[in-house]
């Protein structure tokens, strides 16, 4: 197993509030990796930093056996960092199509491509297909993102997650207000693509984390309590007490 | 069924035969109008670019078609007078070679554009509109109190700019220069919006954080966006004072900048022939009212607040939503 994100010692106060208290951890090639705990354990702090939007205190990111702790979030993302956000973020005027297309077009800087057309054969190449496959999306490429429902906007999100050709993928509440059927698609998207991609999932769907997750990560006060797999942190004292509740 | 394509040409083709027809039946002031038409068109156009792709409200575009007019005007009269423009380090005495004179608009209009969009993209929302005001008002103002080119009176140019031996003189000819010009603009216009580029700058006006979080840098796009705006407003302002063969500080005036604005609302906001429709109107409405009455512009308003009440996408979103429900 390659380690793909490393995160060493980091640490992070606001005021006399510490947020990540000297947390380790990784994500490795192929796995999900879910990232839990109770409301103000500094889950969205430590995201804010792997993805570079707030600073650490001290500690290092490491990408792939680079050190990114200093780097900005778009030098990160063309890294290959891919994140998918808390709140649907799709360009709604935009059809599925077009939406993956401007993040493929990111990801290869093509941005200064004043002359081709996006319809040619350059941009909606196999890869996109495949990716649109993928979240099983291609039937309806070109339907305007606003008239998608709920769940197939988050589908969407992953797509053009996939197609900044990550190296990794963060996914925030990916299944927050979903219906039960779509979760079952998402759980089975999230499972197809693992194994090109590694993911960090943040979730408060406890059902869910221990059915697709490969190992788990409990966070409570800023701190990693426990680290393992779904079985292992089932019946982890420790985290029991803490964060289910039950002693 | 009618589709935005099938306008555009419509209104292409229109225009140019009505051009031949006027020749024919010598009218030609027809010819001039129709000149006016294509120039403010051209002008709305690299607007629209920003306007109607980017949401970029530029209420400052009158700076470059301006300066367009200014730099063709000054060089066109040092050429006329044999004056020197500049002594050091070379001898340069302006030209009125129309090629060489473009190159000019195009390479101060890029570069006030530039420095324009520099300071006002920083900016959005009203800032964004009062900072390309306040750049175009300078302009204006500077222009106004600049003796050496006429000040508050401007100047004549006498004779308009050569092209290729071609007559300019002649109505007709000078027409099929400005329609020239407004084809390529026209392509150059479609083929950047559907590019990869134009993709970016669609999504700047939409969701500015998917823009960033997919690792694409939404000033830079949108100053690139604004410099080609500029230049191509450029090229308007430097026909127009060909044919007018007269520079005067209204170029630069902000009424200016406003009736762009209005061109490509009547005609269809983010449409790429919509200033070309709304210019089109804007001057036939101005004729025909205009011949009976000097506030025609009393009717003007209601035309425009009809269309931002009850058509939203101008002229040609109208016309495609009635046929839709027909």
């Amino acid at each position: 197993m390659n380690k793909i994100l490393k995160i060493v010692n980091l640490k992070k106060n606001f005021g006399a509030i510490t947020a990540s208290n000297d947390i380790n951890f990784c994500l490795e090639t192929g796995e999900i990796h879910a990232l839990i705990g109770p409301n103000g354990a500094g889950k969205s702090t430590l995201i804010k930093q792997i993805m570079g939007e707030i600073k650490q205190d001290s500690g290092e990111i490491v990408l792939s056996g680079i050190n990114i702790s200093n780097f900005k979030t778009e030098d990160r993302i063309h890294l290959g960092f891919a994140r998918s956000f808390q709140i649907t973020d799709v360009i709604l005027d935009f059809t599925i199509l077009q939406n993956v297309l401007l993040a493929k077009i990111g990801k290869q800087k093509k941005y200064y491509n004043f002359y081709s057309s996006i319809e040619s054969s350059e941009f909606s190449s196999e890869e996109i297909k495949s990716i649109l496959l993928k979240i099983d999306l291609w039937d309806k490429k070109e339907t305007p993102a606003s008239l998608l429902s709920h769940g197939e906007r988050r589908q969407l999100e992953i797509g053009i997650a996939l197609a900044l050709d990550p190296q990794l993928i963060l996914l925030d509440e990916p299944m927050a207000g979903l219906s039960l059927d779509k979760i079952e698609k998402m759980k089975f998207i999230f499972n197809q693509i693992k194994n090109e991609v590694p993911i960090l999932l943040i979730e408060h769907n406890m059902d869910v984390v221990f059915s697709i997750a490969n190992r788990i990560s409990v966070l409570v006060n800023g701190k990693i309590i426990a680290s393992g797999t779904s079985s292992e942190i089932k019946t982890n004292l420790d985290v029991r007490k803490a964060y289910l509740g039950t002693a | 069924m009618i589709s935005e394509k099938k306008i555009s040409y419509i209104s292409l083709i229109g225009i140019f035969f009505i051009a031949i027809f006027s020749e024919y039946f010598d009218e030609p002031y027809l010819i001039t109008l129709l000149s006016r038409i294509i120039i403010f068109s051209i002008a709305a156009i690299g607007l629209n670019l920003v306007l109607g792709f980017g949401n970029l409200v530029s209420f400052g575009h009158a700076a470059f078609f301006g300066l367009g007019g200014y730099v063709s005007g000054i060089l066109a009269i040092h050429a006329f007078n044999s004056e020197l423009l500049i002594s050091w380090p070379f001898l340069f005495s302006g030209s009125n070679n129309s090629i060489i004179i473009w190159l000019f608009t195009i390479l101060f209009c890029s570069l006030l554009a530039l420095l324009v969009g520099a300071f006002s993209l920083r900016t959005s929302g009203v800032y964004f509109i009062m900072i390309t005001l306040a750049f175009a008002q300078m302009l204006y103002y500077f222009a106004i109190s600049w003796p050496s080119y006429g000040g508050e009176d401007g100047f004549s140019i006498y004779v308009r700019s050569t092209l290729f031996g071609i007559n300019t003189m002649k109505g007709l000819n000078f027409f099929f220069i400005c329609f020239f010009w407004l084809l390529i603009i026209l392509f150059i216009t479609g083929k950047v919006v559907n590019s990869p580029f134009g993709l970016a700058l669609r999504a700047t006006r939409l969701n500015l954080t998917r823009v960033k979080s997919v690792g694409i840098n939404p000033f830079r796009i949108q100053l690139m966006a604004f410099v080609l705006s500029g230049a191509i407003t450029g090229i308007a302002g430097s026909l127009y004072v060909d044919l007018n063969r007269f520079v005067s500080p209204s170029l630069l005036s902000w009424q200016m900048s406003g009736e762009f604005i209005v061109f490509i609302l009547i005609g269809g906001l983010g449409r790429i022939y919509g200033p070309l429709i709304g210019a089109a109107f804007f001057v036939a409405f101005e004729q025909f009212f205009g011949s009976y009455t000097e506030h025609w512009q009393i009717f003007l308003g209601i035309i425009i607040i009809s269309t931002v009440l009850f058509a939203k996408g101008g002229i040609i979103g109208f016309i495609l939503e009635y046929k839709k429900n027909e």
